[in-house]
């Protein structure tokens, strides 16, 4: 079993074949029916990011971590560690450098349905110490007798629990696929055959490589999708508003374009990781116009700031002309329960046509900001204390629309109280305010009674105040009056012009405090959910606190050009 | 069998014999009917301490540590924030299964199950949390005083239909159940009682989810009910209520079949030591639950293993003699599931109780329950795994594992074909974690488990 394993983690080497293969890369032994390929071209320095990284020493000082090292189960590991470590002369760390000194590499191939991984170690020699001293370990496992050998053009290879393996020169070739293995070696030994460095698809998708990317990955999505796999996911269309708002656009660019790529990059600071597709406008269908803009470059607008800003989302979508093109875009079940809310919100907006002069009367430019709130002055305080959080939007017409907004908040808060006092619940008392600057408030307040005025374990309602704000065009739909007062006294830098069609991003120094905040809500939900008592239910919540503690922020991006279309995921840690 | 049972001998200080001995399984007895189960050690410490001071222990713990008071509290609000009130009935749970005042606990349950309240129909946290709050607050205190709180109660008069009534249309229901179900039982007044109680209630309101006093409402004409007349207000109806021979009887009658035995009913005659004790202190309930706990009736053939365990005292049992934890979320659920759902009592009888938990399906319920218990990524017993937390109580052969469960956790011996399948469960495979899980399902889904 010992050997086994190691023969599966670092594989064996066998005699090489004379033949230098020192220019040759992963790519050029792969065939030109790869559809997948994926490379880690410097193993070490990812290593070097995830081990040497700042935050180590803090991870390594959290108790769950020192309980986790302090198992059997860990101890053994270590033990086994140790052992290779005196086989082979080098440290763990030295060794994995060592035998993947120039890469690691992945490939699979339609043609013969294989998957081959590629690692490129220091040199021969190395790649045969380790060779010589695992196959010592592998001759001390339970049975030896399982490693079948076998040659191809002089080539040794070996078999292990199917998957087969070979080493030329500084390079071990696996599979599980002997033909794809004998496709390897072909390339390998003759260099004549058509590889995937040949592929103008993967040339083109090299081209946008960023050469110290930690991870770089490629698919042949045409290929893939002429081979019918997941139909449902190159159909174009979706079953679901939500799905469609949110990737409504990437759905008709996979129908049409021939191969996508990824990379990741790693450092001390974060992880991002980026994908990208060939994308043109004329892919897109007309009733699909909501999601990049009738000419393809639609972008969100930029948020006013706020204090404690959480979330902000900022994107475009015109939501009125998706509403308008649903039946082109939905099937009849959906459609049908929007004909429903299209009727019930029309008669909510007194008549008028929600998709058409509701909607209608936005730009496409949508905002969401959430924030925390805080409470330090305000009573009641509610016992859980949520994030506030407004949409903030742009009227077409404001000298038209406000009015009509202002007028069915109005009737919204009336139709609150009027069912709140039906469940006995606290009513809201409105209020208009004109502010300085010419905007416009909105607001209502929930009046708590005498006995909960000055509450402080008070009903999670009090973390609202709905409000409404206007500013010019800015109109704002608020969770509390302060939020909304604050974002339309905001500025806004005027220059948008290098947005992308959206930008989500998650502060966490923010998230922190909001968890912080609920604090003694997640220990005792933890206490229930676990059986926890308080101590350890408070020792896990600190825990968490500590970890979300250590991030930054978190980001998500859609970008869209003339010819590419790509998602941005970025991580960001602290690192000092 | 009822005329077997002398009441002098009965109710007089359990002194142990070879017969009758002190011993583990007797502490675990104690245990079983004023709490929901100990593990070795407390059951040890009681043994050590004998059979009275052992009760007198638990009475004494009945008052509950500042500490712990403050912290169920506040997970109790943090609990309703949502408004949920299912979330309270896993407070209830999570507090079962760690207050250190097991008896203050059960009594609280035992009320609760009299003065049944269903949160089903009250949909409001706060209130049902202030009616626990109640109920633990008079559970070894004063019945009387319990009875006008009670009859106060906001939660009760909304569950009862009586958060208006009028003195022009006087609403009976309460007036009723007091005499009925909570305070005397039938047979121990008319309907014209029923009729003339009800006019001193007529003003008593819910507003806002507060008690209200509607004076315009009140009739302040004469009552004439129980054999008193005048110009009576709620209180003193109330209080004429619990002032009736017939009610210590029934409260002693309720103590009995809580604490000493489903069946046989007990008679007027048993009864009637109990009954003139609760008179004598002014309807206390301590003195009282503390001469059953300490009687020779309490550790007789006649109480051990002559209850069927609810599914609460099934499931808290089960791991208070484990020193078990748990999601308690899935632990409510699971006991509402069962029937005994906390703070979802099925109607204002309450629990029937005794054979009653037991039928085909309650039975494969039951073993489901400690199935997912045992199997529960939760679940930790003296906050390790049961192998581990087994081994730590040196029960790691089949018998020992058997022996242990049988003194801590069954009323009555387990039978010998039984010990052989669950030896048979706990020595095969090779799983160590499974098997043990495997066998402590069988030996809690005997037909003796099920026994109190």
């Amino acid at each position: 079993m010992l050997r086994t394993s190691i023969l599966c983690c670092l594989s064996l080497i066998t005699a090489a074949d004379p033949v230098t293969a020192a220019d040759r890369t992963a790519s050029s032994l792969l065939p030109d029916t790869t559809v997948f390929y994926a490379e880690i071209a410097n193993p070490s320095d990812l290593i070097s990011t995830i081990f040497d990284h700042p935050l180590r020493e803090n991870i390594e000082s959290l108790e769950p971590y020192r309980m986790a090292t302090n198992t059997d189960g860990y101890r053994a590991f270590l033990t086994g560690r140790k052992f290779v470590e005196i086989q082979l002369g080098m440290e763990w760390r030295e060794a994995i450098e060592t035998l993947t000194s120039r890469g690691i590499y992945l490939g699979v191939d339609a043609k013969t349905q294989g998957v081959a991984l590629l690692i490129n170690g220091k040199d021969a020699a190395s790649m045969d110490l380790f060779r010589n001293k695992l196959l010592e370990l592998s001759k001390l496992g339970k049975n030896p007798e399982q490693i079948k050998e076998g040659e191809y053009r002089g080539v040794t290879a070996y078999e292990v629990n199917k998957s087969k393996f070979a080493v030329v020169d500084d390079w071990l070739l696996i599979t599980n696929k002997g033909d794809l293995g004998k496709v390897l070696l072909d390339r390998f030994l003759d260099g004549t055959e058509t590889s995937l460095t040949e592929n103008e698809n993967f040339q083109a998708a090299r081209k946008s490589r960023n050469r110290n990317a930690s991870v770089w990955a490629y698919a042949d999505i045409a290929t893939v999708r002429d081979s019918g796999v997941a139909p449902q996911l190159y159909s174009g269309q979706s079953s679901n508003p939500g799905v469609e708002l949110l990737v409504g656009g990437f759905l008709s660019t996979l129908q049409k374009t021939p191969f996508a790529s990824a990379q990741l990059n790693a450092s001390h600071q974060g992880i991002e990781l980026g994908f990208s597709m060939p994308h043109k406008h004329d892919w897109v269908p007309e009733e699909r116009n909501f999601y990049f803009g009738p000419d393809g470059t639609g972008h969100g607008p930029i948020l006013p700031h706020t204090r404690n800003t959480l979330f902000t989302l900022s994107t475009y979508r015109d939501i009125s002309e998706m509403w308008l093109r649903a039946g082109d875009l939905f099937n009849e079940n959906i459609n049908d329960g929007l004909a429903q809310a299209d009727a019930s919100l029309t008669t909510f907006f007194s008549g008028k046509d929600f998709g058409e002069d509701i909607l209608g009367s936005l730009t496409p430019q949508v905002g969401f900001v959430a924030a925390r709130q805080d409470f330090t002055d305000i009573l009641p305080v509610p016992t859980i204390k949520l994030p506030q959080f407004a949409l903030v939007m742009q009227l077409k017409d404001p000298g038209k629309m406000a009015r009509e907004l202002r007028r069915t908040f109005q009737s919204m808060i009336g139709f609150f109280n009027v069912v709140g006092a039906m469940e006995g619940r606290s009513q809201l008392e409105m209020d208009i305010d004109k502010l300085d600057n010419g905007a416009e408030l909105i607001t209502s307040v929930y009046i708590p009674d005498e006995d909960d005025a000055a509450s402080t374990r008070a009903d999670i309602i009090y973390n609202f105040s709905p409000s409404v704000g206007f500013f010019g065009e800015r109109f704002v739909v608020a969770s509390t009056h302060r939020l909304a007062r604050e974002l339309v006294q905001a500025d806004v830098p005027a220059d948008d012009s290098e947005l992308g069609n959206t930008h989500v991003q998650l502060e966490g120094d923010i998230l922190r405090q909001v968890l912080n905040d609920n604090r003694g809500q997640l220990v005792s939900q933890n206490m229930l959910e676990d059986g926890n008592s308080r101590e350890e239910a408070e020792n896990t919540i600190d825990l968490l606190l500590e970890v979300v503690g250590y991030f930054k922020h978190l980001s998500a991006s859609i970008n869209v050009s003339s010819n590419q279309l790509g998602i941005q995921l970025g991580l960001h840690v602290k690192s000092d | 069998m009822k005329q077997a049972i002398d009441p002098e001998w009965a109710w007089t200080e359990f002194q142990p014999d070879a017969d009758t001995p002190w011993n583990l399984r007797a502490a675990a007895h104690l245990y079983r009917r004023a709490g929901f189960g100990a593990n070795h050690e407390e059951l040890t410490t009681a043994v050590e301490a004998g059979a009275v001071d052992a009760a007198d222990n638990l009475l004494g713990s009945a008052a509950e540590p500042e500490d712990y008071r403050h912290e169920v509290t506040d997970l109790a609000h943090a609990s309703m924030a949502s408004g949920n009130v299912q979330q309270l009935s896993a407070w209830w749970a999570y507090r079962m299964l760690s207050t250190p005042s097991q008896l203050l606990e059960k009594l609280t349950l035992l009320w609760h199950g009299h003065f049944a309240t269903s949160a089903q129909k009250v949909e409001d946290a706060k209130l049902m949390f202030d009616q626990n709050n109640l109920l633990r607050k008079y559970a070894l205190g004063n019945f009387a005083r319990l009875l006008q709180e009670i009859s106060r109660d906001p939660a009760m008069l909304i569950y009862l239909d009586s958060v208006t009534n009028r003195k022009a249309h006087p609403n009976e229901n309460y007036a009723r159940e007091i005499m009925e179900l909570f305070c005397l039982g039938e047979g121990n007044y008319t309907e014209n009682d029923i009729r003339e109680l009800a006019r001193c209630f007529t003003g008593w309101e819910v507003k806002n989810r507060k008690f209200r006093f509607n004076r315009y409402q009140h009739d302040t004409k004469s009552k004439s009910f129980l054999g008193h007349t005048g110009n009576f207000g709620g209180e003193e109806g109330v209080r004429i209520v619990a002032g009736q021979d017939a009610a210590p009887q029934f409260v002693a009658m309720k103590l009995v079949k809580f604490m000493v035995m489903d069946e046989p009913s007990p008679s007027a005659e048993l009864l009637a030591p109990l009954a003139r004790e609760l008179r004598s202190n002014e309807m206390q309930i301590a003195p009282t639950i503390r001469r059953i706990l300490t009687s020779n009736i309490f550790y007789s053939a006649h109480a051990r293993g002559r209850k069927v365990r609810s599914p609460v005292e099934l499931a808290i049992g089960f791991l208070r003699s484990l020193e078990g934890s748990t999601n308690s979320y899935e632990l409510a659920e699971k006991l509402q599931t069962l029937g005994q759902g906390l703070l979802y009592p099925p109607s204002v009888k309450g629990w029937d109780g005794g054979r009653t938990w037991i039928n085909s399906s309650t039975l494969l319920g039951r073993s489901n329950l400690i199935r997912s218990l045992l199997d529960h990524e939760k679940t930790r017993f003296g906050k390790t795994s049961l192998n581990e937390y087994l081994a730590s109580e040196d029960a790691e052969s089949a018998d020992e594992i058997i022996d242990w469960f049988q003194t801590s956790m069954f009323a009555v011996d387990i039978p010998a074909a039984a010990r052989e399948r669950i030896r048979t469960l706990l020595s095969g495979g090779n799983n160590r974690d499974e098997k043990l899980k495997d066998g402590v399902h069988a030996l809690c889904t005997l037909p003796e488990f099920q026994l109190c």
